[in-house]
């Protein structure tokens, strides 16, 4: 069983791809009792209906169950498919939520009202209910109702400006989705705050979270230059202005790359010992200092980067790290399915599916003594819960078969029929 | 950034050719920083309420590799890599960083309905009917027909006439701003995003604001403070454990604070 700091809080999920829903789990993780509804019946870009697909792991049965896009932020939740547009799913809807103590929406702003679930309509249904709000540029402003992306965010935070490779084409620096990863983070803290306010207040709180406001604080580096002096951050891909070396670099073989990194004498010495070159830290060397590393930089990281092609990686981050220097291979999901560290830990986690099979699964992003987080849950499938929630909401049996007869909920997507229960 | 290489970001952030790519400097301590915050916050909620006391480990890999964007799971469910975000291909477009009048915009809109509005957006409505466009299987042997009437498009127009024209279409389009330009948004100045305090010694600085806002009854309750001085609390605080002026003087003395 996971953790139980937030058992007994209730939250519905009305989100989609990565951002709101893994925030969802977060919250799954910590005991709270997590209801996700779909946008049923419109098909979540996570759930594709058809295959091919990339995204799709092979298999039987419907292909929106077997998406790893889906599976990836959906564990510790149930699930119910509501279509929340139809006059009888909004009053499912509206009832859901007067038991509930959190609802997480990533809809554009204006949405929410559109669906006649405004904060101040949400307040007068439930006023212990908070609701926190995550479209792109926030709730309000100027670009209310913009759409947006991940990727997006960092382009206009100026993260993409300053991130890529000096020698590389703007077109060529990948995006990065470094939003998906941090603002859920901040989901768990404001759902934590306002459930903590509302102790003393006895109401809950609305949230205003803008993506792109929960991305600039994770970059404080970015916006350090412009603070204090005015000067654009230099783009500098892997690269430390004042740690030398610092970088990626090739190792021997076909495509293996490690990040060696000296951030001081010691650590130096510890890295030109490795290379068998310890002259490199003596005494009148011009590379002994921190200074004279940065006035070479081009002739040191040249000397670093003949060391690593000559050694295979794990050898040499072994190596390295032995001397105490920094070193790490730049890891893929092999290497952190081999890695004894993660093994020794029991990271990663055999989690069993109905439409997958068991697959090995990520691991969570804390561990807590006592009640340490554990998958509860699966990823839903589509409607998995309905009939579980309506019930605990008071519907009976007559009045669900009828909300699924007309459409208000249901257990599947685009063509497929419904599934069995 | 070896916090990165170790879990599978780094090895998904490969440009086409040369080394993997971190993200800006400092962003994996940011985030380590701020997990640590979310699950220590429920911990000692529940403590309030008379929950038990709990112990939390963060270990900085696993906080990385666990998070979503590392995209572990397209490995464990299909032993594939997830391809890299926003880059330009021939098969999915319009994705990725294109040039236009003044410099960069960003583009997502390869999938439904956002490749049906992109196709409004540069004027020709009819394009999505249209037999070169309408199946997406199909879709990527016209690549260079979209482009063609696409890329000019673009070059006609600054990043922001580019990004707002697109939004006003429901595109999901944004403009590649610099660090000075993201700033001086009109939504970041509107919204007031980035925040300005008194730092000591050093004098007015911008700091990016808070990372939610919380509207309860007793309204928006975020300040931000300057970073305190090296110490500046260090008599608060000693004062607030009780110990005696003398027994702080004795401290300092020994270099125990300072």
């Amino acid at each position: 069983m996971t953790t139980t700091a937030l058992a007994g809080v209730r939250v519905v999920e009305l989100s989609e791809v990565w951002a709101g829903p893994f925030g969802g789990c977060l919250l799954g993780d910590l005991g709270a009792d997590v209801i996700k509804v779909e946008s049923y019946p419109r098909t979540p870009p996570t759930r594709p209906v058809q295959v091919p697909d990339w995204r799709v792991s092979p298999g039987d049965g419907p292909p929106y169950e077997r998406s790893w896009a889906q599976h990836q932020a959906n564990r510790n939740k149930r699930n119910v498919a509501l279509d929340i547009r139809s006059a009888r799913g909004a009053e499912v809807m509206r009832r859901l939520l007067r038991t509930t103590d959190v609802v997480v929406d990533t809809f554009s702003a204006g949405t929410m009202e559109r669906l006649g679930l405004g904060w101040e309509a949400l307040h007068e249904l439930n006023p212990r209910l908070t609701a926190i709000s995550l479209p792109g540029w926030g709730v309000e402003g100027p670009y209310r109702g913009y759409v947006s992306f991940g990727t997006g965010f960092d382009c206009v935070t100026g993260h993409s400006f300053v991130r890529g490779h000096p020698w590389r084409r703007e077109e060529d620096t990948p995006g990065s989705t470094h939003s998906d990863a941090t603002v859920p983070l901040s989901i768990v803290f404001a759902s934590v705050a306002a459930l903590r306010l509302r102790e003393r207040t006895g109401e809950g709180s609305f949230v205003d979270l803008s993506q792109v406001e929960q991305l600039a604080s994770q970059l404080a580096w970015v916006y350090a230059e412009w603070a204090l002096n005015r000067r654009e951050p230099p783009r500098i891909g892997d690269a430390d202005p004042h740690v030398v070396p610092h970088g990626c670099y090739q190792t021997a073989g076909e495509d293996s790359w490690v990040v060696l990194i000296a951030q001081d004498d010691r650590q130096w010495a510890g890295l030109a010992h490795a290379a068998g070159h310890p002259e490199w830290a003596e005494d009148g060397h011009p590379w002994a200092s921190v200074s004279g590393r940065i006035r070479e930089r081009e002739a040191v990281e040249g000397a670093v980067s003949a060391f690593a092609r000559s050694a295979e990686r794990d050898a040499l981050v072994e190596s390295v790290q032995a001397r105490g220097a920094i070193a790490a291979p730049v890891a893929d999901p092999q290497d952190q399915l081999l890695s004894p560290q993660l093994a020794a830990r029991a990271w990663l986690q055999s989690v069993d599916h109905p439409f997958t099979g068991p697959r090995m699964q990520p691991g969570f992003l804390w561990g807590v003594e006592p009640d340490d987080p554990a998958w509860d849950r699966p990823c839903g499938l589509v409607g998995e819960h309905n009939r579980e929630v309506l019930t605990e909401l008071g519907y009976g049996a007559e009045e669900i078969a009828q909300l699924t007869s007309e459409g208000a909920i249901g257990t599947s997507y685009g063509d497929f029929p419904p599934r069995a229960e | 950034m070896s916090v990165f290489a170790w879990t599978n970001r780094m090895a998904r952030q490969r440009p086409p050719e040369g080394p993997p790519l971190r993200y800006a400097p400092h962003t994996a301590a940011m985030q380590v920083g701020f997990t640590a915050a979310a699950v220590a916050s429920a911990a000692l909620w529940d403590r309030e309420r008379g929950g038990e006391r709990r112990d939390v480990e963060i270990s900085a890999v696993e906080a990385h590799s666990g998070n979503v964007d590392t995209n572990f799971t397209a490995w464990s469910l299909n032993q594939g890599i997830a391809p890299l975000s926003a880059i330009r291909s021939a098969r999915v477009f319009p994705v990725g960083t294109y040039a236009c009048r003044d410099g960069f915009v960003q583009f997502t809109a390869a999938e439904p309905p956002f490749f049906q509005r992109s196709c409004a957006a540069i004027g020709h409505p009819e394009w999505p009917e249209d037999p070169r466009f309408e199946d997406p299987a199909v879709r990527p042997e016209h690549h260079d027909d979209y482009m063609e009437v696409f890329l000019p498009w673009l070059a006609a127009r600054t990043k922001q006439e580019v990004f707002h024209e697109m939004q006003s279409h429901g595109v999901l389009c944004t403009p590649v701003l610099s660090v000075e330009e993201a700033v001086a948004e009109p939504v970041a100045v509107a919204r007031g995003s980035f925040v300005t305090v008194d730092q000591p010694a050093d004098g007015e600085m911008l700091l990016a604001g808070a990372p939610f806002r919380l509207r309860g009854i007793a309204g928006d309750a975020y300040r931000a403070l300057p970073a305190p001085r090296l110490g500046e609390h260090t008599a608060e605080i000693l004062d607030g454990l009780g110990y005696s002026r003398d027994e702080q003087i004795a401290l300092f003395r020994a270099g125990v604070t300072g």
